[in-house]
């Protein structure tokens, strides 16, 4: 009786401590999106770079805080380069031209890594210094732990910044109202690069933590940090912090109780099918309000 | 205080503004009258540095305002409270004043502070609203909202823009009351209305633009009392 209880709640467990970096990866898109309006298709590739630049690092010096801050650092050099590349020139244009120019710069990204790389799949350090532990029958494992710390850090300093800060203040502006923030002499601009560089920084730190509990990455990560961020960014509505931190965890719990009850072959069939029904919700009531709003472009807006 | 000349400004091809003309003199509450498509935003925003004028000169206080970027402008003492507000809807009413004062926190966080809450006890409904959303506000308080935020940042020249716009008779004379009373503490107004009856009533000088150009100018009553003003913007017939 009582082991048939704990196999949920043992998942639901390792379903937040995952969820946590899909959070991350999530508040990642949410920051661009909100700030710029625009998805960027290239943020999983951009982490991706940083965990290669990471990897290698550590494979030629042995220096594991070192390749922890490359990861980062590469990975706000890669974001810099698809903001110059596909966001910059395409700032006055509809926001589906630069989507699609994000996604030739991910095409190029991962070739580029792919051709630089030692050997295709490449070894990453593992995060967790102490062994899991057991509490009861529930098992807390180490790498899991500190993905849930390292995001639950990262997030409180996320927080911190955008509602305590004048920098901050100016993304939330912005966010808000672009024309309106320019007329108080915020530099939308300038504020929209500072959110690029967060999230890729955000991002960095997220692909870090994941990397050191799967200890190797292939050059596929980039697609599938750009598919869970995106997941859940879309499943907290699109544009809201808090709602973007509650998509990742309900996506990681989602698809470790899947795994635990329905096996691995579903585990990612149930995420799409969540996303699936979250959207075609959200598109009837976005459509209900069409109907009834003054202005079709606000409610739009507001939808998304 | 303000000098605008021969200002022209384009959307690409077209030319929105075609080499306007017009005075804010110090103290004064100046209207600017026109149809939708006159130019009036555009004039507006190309003083608050928004939009880049082709050609021409802003002089503000006898210094040259024209390219500056809108933190300069709005540095120099000239705010602007946009056509529907456009507020920041998900930051409470507090950090929507903060963000008023944003080019003036690097160095007086103290005075912001201090202004703050003179803003919360000026606007009442502001005060009791400090922790809200602005997106919960009434379109009224909404506009009140715009106002005391533009003042955060202790302009000389307040710009306003349509502040009658979709707004109850009762609330738009209450917003009035208020621009009238900043005026006598002050604060000269550079006041954009559809609502020619009610601009006019408050206003010392007046410009009729059409189509880009300054159609007319001079004081409040000899606008209002010319024909074509009073036919079209003040609906008076048959003389």
């Amino acid at each position: 009786m009582a082991e048939a209880l704990l196999t949920p709640l043992q998942a639901l467990l390792d379903g937040v401590m995952l969820g946590a970096t899909y959070s991350l990866l999530g508040l990642g898109f949410t920051l661009v999106f909100g700030v710029l309006r625009r998805i960027n298709l290239a943020f999983g590739a951009t982490i991706l770079v940083g965990i290669y630049a990471g990897s290698h690092w550590h494979l030629a010096s042995g220096s594991r805080v070192t390749a922890l801050a490359l990861t980062v650092a590469g990975a706000i050099a890669a974001g810099l380069y698809v903001e110059r590349c596909a966001l910059r020139p395409l700032a006055s244009q509809p926001a589906v031209s630069s989507m699609i120019a994000t996604f030739a710069v991910w095409m190029q990204l991962q070739e580029v890594v792919s051709l630089l790389s030692v050997s295709r799949t490449v070894p990453y350090p593992a995060s967790a210094w102490m062994p899991s532990v057991e509490v009861g029958s529930l098992l807390i494992r180490a790498d899991g732990l500190v993905m849930w710390s390292g995001a639950a850090v990262i997030m409180l300093a996320l927080f911190l910044l955008l509602y305590r800060t004048r920098l901050g203040r100016a993304m939330r502006a912005v966010a808000d109202s672009a024309e309106g923030a320019a007329l108080m002499g915020v530099n939308v601009r300038a504020v929209g690069t500072a959110a690029f560089v967060m999230a890729s920084a955000v991002g960095g730190a997220a692909g870090a933590l994941i990397a050191g509990s799967q200890q190797q990455v292939t050059p596929y990560f980039g697609l599938w940090a750009t598919v869970k961020g995106l997941t859940a960014m879309v499943l907290g509505g699109a544009g809201s912090l808090p709602g973007a931190v509650l998509g990742g965890l309900v996506l990681g719990v989602v698809e470790t109780e899947t795994l635990a009850h329905f096996g691995g072959q579903w585990r990612d069939l149930a995420a799409y099918a969540l996303l699936f029904l979250v959207v075609s919700w959200r598109s009837r009531a976005a459509r209900g309000r069409l109907a009834a709003a003054p202005s079709g472009r606000a409610a739009l807006e507001d939808a998304l | 205080m303000l000098d605008v000349r021969e200002i022209v400004t384009s959307y690409g091809m077209i030319r929105a503004l075609k080499g306007v003309s017009l005075t804010a003199a110090p103290g004064e509450i100046t209207c600017i009258l026109g149809p939708n498509g006159a130019g009036k935003t555009t004039l507006l925003y190309t003083i608050a540095g928004i939009l880049r004028p082709r050609s021409g000169s802003i002089t503000f206080e006898g210094r040259e305002l024209a390219g500056l970027s809108a933190d300069r402008v709005v540095a120099r003492g000239i705010s602007l409270v946009p056509e529907n507000r456009l507020v920041f809807p998900h930051m409470t009413v507090r950090e929507n004043l903060i963000a008023g004062a944003y080019g003036r926190l690097p160095r007086g966080r103290r005075e912001v502070d201090a202004d703050l809450e003179s803003m919360l006890t000026r606007f009442p409904i502001l005060g009791q609203r400090a922790q809200q959303p602005a997106g919960t506000l009434s379109g009224g308080e909404q506009q009140m909202l715009a106002v005391a935020r533009a003042l955060m940042a202790r302009p000389r020249l307040l710009m306003m823009d349509e502040p009658s716009l979709g707004l109850a008779p009762m609330i738009v004379e209450q917003i009035f009351e208020i621009v009238e009373r900043l005026n006598r503490e002050g604060i000269t107004v550079l006041l954009v209305e559809q609502n020619a009856r009610l601009a006019l009533g408050i206003a010392h000088r007046a410009y009729l633009l059409e189509q880009g150009r300054i159609a007319l100018s001079g004081t409040a009553a000899e606008v209002g009392a010319n024909d074509a003003v009073s036919r079209v913007y003040l609906g008076i017939t048959g003389r």
